[in-house]
């Protein structure tokens, strides 16, 4: 009987080690979160998983004309937004309507896209692949292309076991990654843990940031995931009338999703159409620069008075959220040893 | 004694466990003028007007067997994209109880809302089939492509049936009277097209024309005899 038993043990051990790709990964993020809202039992996480999105990610083999990826608007040094363009600009350096979204605690987003327009992370990539601004390639090509390359299949083996290469497979890699970009080691987390204090001037700038500001950017995602009308006049150009285009509903008219302030030191330029360069530009605008309408914000019915040094000292708060540690992740970064490692040349 | 009792009990134990089922088979097409609808072929649908497809794919889901007002039989994982103009027969099949007794077929012709805001999905479901919208989550319910003189001489038309949220929401329920385990299911285009309640020849985005739409779409499915 106890050698049935070990016979079987030795069995399970072999059959669960082989299975390797299956090895689950946890994603860590503090207790004192909420817990997300993204669906892990439809794409559990595993290494092998996580590194084939990261792959994706960064390989422009997804675009047209194999000069454009996802990190090409969504660089991990700037928290993976573009930086110093107000619209973002891709294939053949044609710009959209819009700013890039800075990507980071994704798992706790149901609606992306500055107008709600995605409605689950998993069909997020398709967006910019079929833009015509952007990556201006067909999602059902760009299968066609990781089939035929040296490098996929393999890594769809590592990740689930056999090289078909599907839609739903490669959608669901990159939300893994993505999924893995959670960023809550900034300063302002380490007071939070009592590991660090605020300087006198981010503590006076964190007080007037939870009396002004705190509504909308909720605390610790710095977003409450919400669509508002910050009071910014529409761009007589763009003429982008934001949540209202996906819902056809006039009450979501000027309407955009509410972004996270985490590392908006490095998240410039500003707003949905990148319209401010600088933090003082926002402060301005929140202070002298709303327009009302119909559909603005209950938050900024009130006027915001701050003094000068009232603003110093909030965009002091604001910089406590930066989180160094996050934005130069290797774990993040673009991974050379896949791309440039000499055996994998095709 | 023992070898009889065992003998009814094995006998009783292989009834029950292998109830007898039947097939029943659902073939589906389009038809203009009683004539089964292909690709790049002219059909005239009356005296003055002509019809040529291009593209007619659609999905159907959440198919339900029904015995007068009540559903008896449910299609689990109910999810199929058909192409209404290839050669191939669209037959969808599935086995029900050999006792089931319906009166009537259901099925949806689209989508439902909460596989819409629930991501990627593989198979007839797979993002990458060309029936998923990319710059506004969801599916495309029908796709329905070609050239009618209805909108000018040799003129386009582009219909491409979306939407799931309030309003917006295009998907659209069939109800067929059979009891046939057979049936043939046509969607006739020569009469839809000959009503011409057009508003334009083109829609590619959820709202109230969608829904307009897909209703009347809807209403062309029959039972052919």
């Amino acid at each position: 009987m106890k050698k049935k038993i070990s016979v079987i043990a030795v069995l399970l051990v072999f059959v669960f080690s082989a299975s390797g790709y299956k090895k689950a990964y946890r994603l860590v993020y503090p207790g004192s979160w909420p817990k997300p809202t993204y669906n892990f039992s439809e794409n559990p996480l595993s290494e092998a998983k996580i590194e084939l999105g990261r792959v994706l990610f960064y390989d422009p083999l997804l675009s047209r004309d194999t000069t454009i990826s996802c990190a090409s608007c969504h660089s991990p040094y700037n928290a993976f937004t573009h930086v110093d363009h107000r619209l973002s600009h891709g294939i053949n350096d044609r710009i959209g309507t819009r700013n890039s979204p800075a990507l980071m605690n994704l798992a706790w987003s149901n609606l992306l896209m500055w107008d709600g327009a995605v409605n689950h992370i998993d069909v997020q990539a398709l967006a910019p692949i079929e833009n015509p601004d952007e990556m201006d390639e067909s999602f059902s090509h760009v299968l066609t292309k990781l089939r035929n390359s040296n490098l996929y299949p393999e890594l769809f083996m590592q990740a689930y076991g056999d090289t078909a290469i599907t839609g739903e497979k490669t959608l669901k890699a990159v939300s893994a990654f993505m999924l893995t970009l959670i960023s809550a080691n900034s300063k302002y987390d380490q007071v939070k843990r009592g590991e660090a204090e605020f300087t006198t001037q981010e503590q006076h700038g964190y007080r007037l940031f939870l009396q002004y500001c705190v509504s909308c950017h909720a605390e610790p995602l710095f977003t409450n995931n919400s669509f508002a009308n910050n009071g910014l006049p529409a761009d007589t150009m763009l003429n982008d009338y934001g949540r209202m285009r996906v819902t056809l509903d006039v009450n979501d008219s000027l309407l955009f999703k509410v972004p996270t302030l985490r590392n908006i030191e490095f998240t410039y330029p500003y707003m949905h159409d990148g319209r401010f360069k600088k933090l003082s530009d926002v402060l301005k605008h929140y202070t002298s620069g709303i327009q009302h309408s119909s559909t603005l914000s209950k938050e900024l019915q009130q006027k915001i008075t701050l003094s000068a040094n009232e603003k110093v000292d909030l965009t002091a708060f604001l910089l406590t959220l930066t989180d160094k540690e996050f934005m130069f992740n290797p774990k993040f970064g673009f991974p050379k040893e896949i791309f440039f490692n000499p055996a994998k040349d095709n | 004694m023992r070898k009889t009792a065992l003998l009814i009990l094995l006998l009783t134990f292989s009834a029950v466990v292998s109830a007898k089922t039947k097939l029943v088979q659902l073939d589906f097409s389009a038809v203009i003028n009683g004539e089964k609808a292909v690709t790049g072929t002219y059909f005239h649908f009356n005296a003055k007007d002509s019809l040529m497809l291009e593209n007619f794919r659609c999905y159907i889901s959440g198919i339900e067997l029904l015995d007068q007002n009540k559903t008896v039989f449910s299609e689990s994982n109910s999810y199929h994209l058909l192409d209404l103009l290839t050669t191939n027969n669209q037959i969808i099949e599935f086995s029900i109880p050999e006792k089931l007794r319906f009166t009537h077929i259901r099925f949806q012709l689209g989508i439902d809302s909460l596989t819409n805001v629930s991501g990627a999905y593989g198979g007839d479901l797979d993002p990458s089939s060309g029936m998923y919208w990319s710059w506004q989550s969801g599916y495309i319910n029908v796709k329905l492509e070609g050239k009618s003189s209805v909108f000018g001489k040799n003129q386009a038309f582009t219909y491409h049936l979306g939407g799931y949220s309030k309003e917006q929401n295009a998907l659209q329920t069939v109800t067929l009277a059979t009891n046939l385990l057979q049936a043939k299911i046509v969607c006739d285009l020569g009469n839809f097209f000959n009503e011409n309640n057009f508003t334009g020849n083109e829609i590619m985005s959820p709202g109230k024309n969608a829904v307009q739409f897909a209703t009347r779409l809807a209403a062309a499915f029959m039972i052919s005899e």
